[in-house]
């Protein structure tokens, strides 16, 4: 079953500035010329793998693992694989300021949690959430906290459709159920 | 492989049809707001539910109002209007909302212009774009296909998360620079930059009009030694087109490499990619880093792609 409360070290991805990476498209998180791999085990090692700076991500990401973004993460296609990339990484979740409308319908549908965060900038900026800090957050109701540095910091609560399918376990499954 | 892409085919079969909703696993399936249908991309699990079950789910997206004031130049097309809105309006202004655009500018657009205009409401990251207002064009593109003129339209009391005005008198011929669709310049400021190809297609500028429109750059011109230019038409009832109207053989003499109907080198995985340091202007829609292939691409309009291609450089026609 899915899981309310989540706790795991961040990986803030910034660009050489420093700053959130913003519009983060899926030919970055999973090029196309990998698109024929069907088998979720052989897509971890391709997450990110076209992103400028993080191209080691895989080999550097443990299970249970955070991704703190820029806004619009995900733009450009509908490919599946951007988002099960990670859950073969068995990353935990993705947090992003917002997902584009595509990848976060994909992720949704995978029962993947991936939660709106508020005040990114700032948090990056002042560092309130710095790459290895563990946090731990409720993804449906939107607390969040750094456990290494102590301090507080709020999500967008998921909406009703989201909250539905992540409790059921994922679009399957929510419909097994008969909806609502 | 020869029925191209599938939502110019969805239009073309009249089965993506005024008010209705369609879902398809391309991220530019809100094409279908051209002709007033909410069309909604979608990956592996999301189809394979609508499949299975006939059923699925939205979050109804806010509304926000486009109004365009004035008019463009008379050179200037849909491309043009379209990569200048991805400038102004950048990833945030529409993100994930409805974009209804008002204003002489696209009312006077025809379905392929339409076309082009609603496939880049992806890369301004909104849900989908509408034109409720309607020209001559328009209706008579409707009536070829044999499609009822029932277009949604605004209920007189709709309301608007946000109205903004966009100001695009006298706009001139647009280009995107690598890396991003959203970085747009007037064409007049990047002149002279070297190119090894071109290409013509993609399901924003694959229409017969795109085409015609790149023919009447090309007629009895050749396009210059060392350049390729790819032709690749949307789907294969445009390449009938093309064969009829004669614009395929001008296209061909002026030294076009033609492919078959689809999306060809616009998604890398398909005909005529870019190699390392291969320099392209295309009329697709994206040019992330890696997207077409390892070169870098300029998006432009068919024909600042055609007049490029004869000169071996960026120029305006």
């Amino acid at each position: 079953m899915s899981k309310n409360i989540i706790r795991g070290r961040v990986w803030v991805l910034l660009d050489k500035d420093g700053r959130p990476i913003e519009d983060i498209d899926t030919d970055q998180i999973f090029h196309n010329a990998h698109l024929h791999i069907t088998e979720l085990a052989q897509m971890g090692p391709l997450a990110l793998g076209n992103l400028e700076g993080w191209k080691d991500f895989p080999q550097k990401a443990k299970p249970g693992d955070i991704v703190v973004a820029g806004r619009n993460f995900g733009a450009g296609s509908s490919r599946q694989q951007a988002v099960d990339c990670f859950i073969a990484l068995k990353t935990a979740s993705i947090l992003a300021p917002s997902f584009s409308a595509i990848y976060f319908r994909n992720a949704v549908n995978s029962g993947f949690p991936v939660v709106r965060i508020h005040g990114l900038e700032e948090l990056v900026h002042g560092q309130a959430l710095v790459s290895g800090d563990e946090i731990e957050m409720d993804v449906l109701g939107g607390q969040a906290r750094n456990l290494t540095r102590g301090a507080a910091f709020t999500l967008e609560p998921m909406s009703a459709v989201q909250a539905d399918i992540y409790r059921a376990g994922d679009l399957f499954k929510y419909g097994k159920t008969g909806g609502r | 492989m020869d029925r191209g892409v599938g939502s110019h085919a969805l239009i073309e079969e009249r089965l993506a049809r005024p008010g209705a909703t369609v879902v398809g696993t391309d991220s530019h399936m809100n094409i279908l707001g051209a002709v007033g249908c909410f069309g909604q991309g979608m990956g592996d699990v999301d189809i394979a539910f609508a499949f299975k079950t006939g059923r699925t789910w939205f979050e109804v997206p806010e509304s926000i109002k486009v109004v365009l004031k004035g008019c463009p130049s008379p050179e200037t097309g849909a491309k043009d209007l379209a990569l200048f809105l991805c400038r102004e309006l950048g990833t945030r202004t529409i993100a994930l909302r409805s974009a209804e655009f008002f204003g002489q500018a696209v009312r006077d657009l025809g379905l392929s212009g339409r076309i082009t205009l609603c496939s880049m409401i992806t890369e301004m990251a909104g849900i989908i774009g509408f034109v409720p207002e309607r020209g001559k064009e328009f209706f008579g593109d409707m009536i070829a296909l044999g499609m009822p003129d029932l277009q949604p339209e605004p209920d007189s009391d709709a309301r608007y998360a946000e109205t903004i005005e966009i100001d695009v008198t006298g706009l001139g011929r647009q280009i995107a620079l690598p890396p991003s669709p959203n970085t747009v310049k007037p064409v007049g400021e990047v002149l002279g930059v070297r190119i090894d190809s071109g290409f013509i297609g993609s399901c924003t500028n694959g229409r017969t009009d795109d085409f015609m429109e790149a023919a009447s750059i090309l007629k009895n011109q050749k396009i210059k030694k060392g350049v390729m230019l790819k032709i690749v038409p949307a789907t294969r009832r445009v390449y009938e087109e093309l064969l009829q109207k004669g614009i395929l053989a001008d296209l061909f003499a002026a030294g076009a490499i033609v492919l078959n109907a689809g999306c060809g080198g616009c998604a890398e995985g398909h005909a005529g990619l870019t190699g390392k340091g291969e320099v392209e202007i295309s009329t697709g829609n994206r040019n992330f880093p890696g997207k077409q292939g390892k070169g870098p691409v300029y998006l432009a309009s068919p024909a600042v792609v055609a007049a490029s291609c004869v000169r071996g450089e960026i120029c305006a026609p």
